[in-house]
């Protein structure tokens, strides 16, 4: 492998096992977790060539492509599902946690919609 | 005397988080033995709202599940017609409506009338309107 490429601020890039989430704390605002994480190598060079690809670490960082990734492999929370009690003659519904709060405005609207 | 539910009766007593669930559903409840229904067009307002997000949320129902609960709901001890107007509208009953929204509570009101129901309604228009042909729910 060649030299690496330099990092968005110029910098050389560092060896794996520089690799951090924290590089630049700066831009880290208190509610994210600062950590650092050891790369694979591969893993490592998959990050950068897809940076790249993405025209670089100002358009796609480390921090943004690592952040994608975790989201499409482990989700965001489910939203609760509505629990529906279905006996005969007597149904009744306990919404979703996303569901809005009802009003005759609101339910009268989604009719004539 | 039987009941007619309108729409947001029927609709409140099967969603938990309706403002009038509670004393929609312990009426209904109560009232289901002495003779109930809905008319189709409650019928199939029920399963467009249980399928709508903008009401449901995420639990929007697909309209299999939407249709199952409508007929589980009319099912049961007591369980419930669907009525289907037996006359086309009349336009002594319709043509008092002074706007577009009391088009379908006039309409249901003509169904019951037609069929001997009372229609069981929150809505205080109507029941001033039509005292003889609706029920105060509660």
């Amino acid at each position: 492998m060649g030299k690496p490429d330099p990092g968005e601020d110029g910098d050389e890039q560092p060896s794996h096992s520089e690799w951090s989430l924290d590089r630049n704390p700066i831009r880290h605002k208190t509610i994210f977790m600062k950590t650092t994480l050891d790369l694979p190598d591969d893993i490592a060079q998959v990050l950068r060539l897809e940076s790249a690809r993405r025209g670089g670490r100002k358009a796609a960082s480390l921090t943004s492509l690592v952040s994608h990734a975790v989201r499409k492999t482990y989700g965001a929370p489910a939203a609760k599902k509505p629990r529906i009690d279905l006996t005969p003659g007597r149904v009744v519904i306990s919404a979703a946690a996303d569901a809005p709060k009802l009003t005759p405005a609101l339910i009268n609207g989604a009719l004539y919609d | 005397m039987k009941a007619l539910l309108d729409n947001d009766v029927f609709f409140a007593a099967l969603v938990r988080s309706h403002p009038s669930h509670a004393l929609s559903r312990r009426w209904l409840d109560k009232v289901k033995p002495s003779g109930w229904g809905i008319a189709s067009e409650t019928y199939l307002a029920a399963v467009r709202l249980l399928m709508n997000p903008k009401v449901m949320g995420s639990g929007a129902l697909t309209s299999a599940a939407a249709l199952t609960v409508v007929e589980t709901e009319l099912s049961g001890p007591h369980p419930g017609l669907v009525i289907v107007a037996p006359k086309r509208p009349a336009r002594a009953l319709l043509e008092k409506a002074t706007g577009h929204r009391q088009i379908m509570d006039t309409w249901l009101v003509q169904i019951a009338r037609d069929t001997g129901y009372k229609l069981a309604t929150h809505d205080a228009g109507t029941l001033t309107e039509w005292p003889e042909h609706t029920l105060r729910v509660g």
